[in-house]
């Protein structure tokens, strides 16, 4: 199978600081990946190098066989952990936006996930909660048909009824020749969706594994693994 | 792509701009009104209020020139450097094509701009005395005309490129120095500024030099051309100076955004 996501000896320094240090990774098709650490262990780091929004100080990084650039962005559907949505227009605006830029973006999903969301799609962007604002990021980046989906702390900011909507949102859109990751530190929230984790410490991989592994080798659940292998 | 970018920032700041145009326009209508109010049971409107409009309208007018210069510094710095970059540069777009539509989103605007307060001039001051004063233009056109003769389109063609090319210059100028000043760990608005004034420096070098040297090797009778050729010497070096200088600062902000940008 070619991997849709390859990383060779990648590392990211800021000054003297190794934020991503070394990491070589091969990420498959038609995979749910936890991307596990905690804060300041380098999943954002690693996820904005896969989105180009930093560049990388050695290795290389390859998704669909091409650096990132305007081939990859076409087919990387990101949610970053911050709210990237202008103050100016409405929900309805900013769904034709994503529609003018993105060949793989589906309207009527987006139009569908809001109802169910109970958003007003005349609603502007400004007046909403952070909360809101998030599901709404949620939706652009989920109504895209894209191959890779790149979610940075999805469920960070919603409270947790709405988790497991989010991740059934999720789990449901995405088709088996895409792949997820997921960064996150809310583990026993997702662990029942994920496909494979990768362990993420200092920058440096600690274990790379699918869920199935774990269970059958240690016998633990991914959030016991982690609080092990995290212990501080 | 590059359509799509410009149509979406003339959406963005057509919303802060034409509130504003119609502000300036309305305010010179009524302007114009109280000026032309007779005086009613002694009271004389037009000179009492005289003062508070003529503080209103220049507060307008200098508000139009400070926002739309503080638009081009926000739209770049804001949409592309701040959380909004996160939107934008996972865009399926080249950050050259950013840096385009910015550049020619602004420079509309700066024209529209000079062109509003223009009319609203229009709008106000026609008086018997700016009548008078508007006889010298015609008066001039003919000078111009007797002057450069058959040249004088050209001249004037070359004159506005020079006029779009200094204003592309002086907008490219901002967005290097905030990618120059976003390299920069920390206070990078306060960086931005200083690269700002490190570039104007440098250009300004550069075109000395370049007077210096065209003028002592190429032009020494310079005072013995005509006056054609001279304005020719004059508009053509100039077009190839803020050219060269567009085009330097242009390659220099793409570079930073293509192998430098670093969104923290």
């Amino acid at each position: 199978m070619t991997s849709l996501l390859t990383c060779r000896n990648l590392t990211k320094s800021f000054g003297a600081k190794k934020a991503i240090d070394n990491i070589s990774l091969d990420i498959g098709r038609g995979k749910i990946v936890g991307l596990l650490g905690p804060n300041g262990s380098g999943k954002t780091t690693f996820i904005k190098l896969c989105n180009n929004l930093l560049t990388p100080t050695h290795g290389e990084l390859l998704i669909g066989g091409h650096r990132p650039g305007v081939e990859t962005k076409k087919i990387v559907s990101y949610l970053p952990e911050r709210t990237y949505l202008n103050d100016w227009m409405k929900v309805s605006q900013i769904i034709d936006f994503f529609k003018d830029f993105y060949e793989d973006f589906n309207t009527e999903k987006a139009y569908d996930m809001l109802k169910r969301f109970n958003i007003d799609p005349t609603d502007k962007l400004k007046t909403m909660s952070k909360g809101t604002k998030e599901k709404v990021q949620l939706i652009l980046v989920m109504s895209r048909e894209a191959e890779l989906y790149l979610l940075d702390e999805p469920i960070g900011g919603v409270d947790p009824a709405a988790r497991d909507f989010i991740l059934e949102t999720i789990i449901s859109n995405y088709n088996e020749n895409a792949s997820i990751i997921i960064s996150t530190h809310l583990i026993s929230d997702i662990e029942k969706v994920l496909d494979e984790v990768v362990f993420i410490k200092d920058g440096q991989i600690v274990l790379s594994k699918t869920v199935d592994e774990i269970r059958d080798e240690s016998g633990k659940s991914v959030d016991a693994l982690f609080r092990e292998v995290f212990k501080c | 792509m590059l359509n799509k970018l410009f149509k979406y920032e003339i959406k963005a700041t057509a919303r802060i701009f034409i509130p504003l145009y119609i502000t300036l326009i309305i305010f010179s209508i009524i302007n114009k009104i109280f000026n032309t109010l007779p005086v009613v049971y002694g009271i004389n409107i037009n000179k009492l209020t005289g003062y508070i409009r003529l503080f209103i309208y220049f507060g307008l007018i200098v508000g139009i020139l400070v926002i739309t210069f503080v638009v081009q510094i926000q739209r770049f710095y804001k949409s592309l450097l701040c959380d909004e970059g996160y939107l934008m540069f996972t865009l399926p777009v080249k950050p050259w094509q950013h840096i385009l539509s910015k550049l020619f989103t602004s420079m509309i605007w700066i024209v529209i701009s000079l062109l509003s307060t223009v009319l609203s001039f229009l709008i106000i001051m026609p008086n018997e005395g700016f009548w008078e004063l508007m006889e010298v233009i015609p008066q001039g056109i003919s000078e111009v005309l007797r002057i450069f003769g058959s040249g004088t389109f050209l001249v004037a063609f070359e004159s506005i490129i020079v006029f779009i090319l200094c204003m592309a210059t002086g907008t490219l100028m901002i967005y290097a120095a905030i990618a120059l000043g976003h390299l920069v760990k920390k206070h990078k608005l306060l960086a931005s500024f200083g690269m700002y004034l490190g570039l104007n420096t440098g250009a300004q070098s550069i075109m000395i030099i370049f007077m210096i040297v065209a003028g002592s090797f190429y032009l020494k009778d310079f005072s013995n051309l005509s006056i054609y050729t001279q304005m020719q010497t004059i508009l053509l070096s100039s077009l190839a100076y803020f050219s060269i200088i567009a085009v330097g600062l242009f390659i220099l902000t793409k570079y930073i955004l293509d192998n430098k940008l670093n969104l923290e």
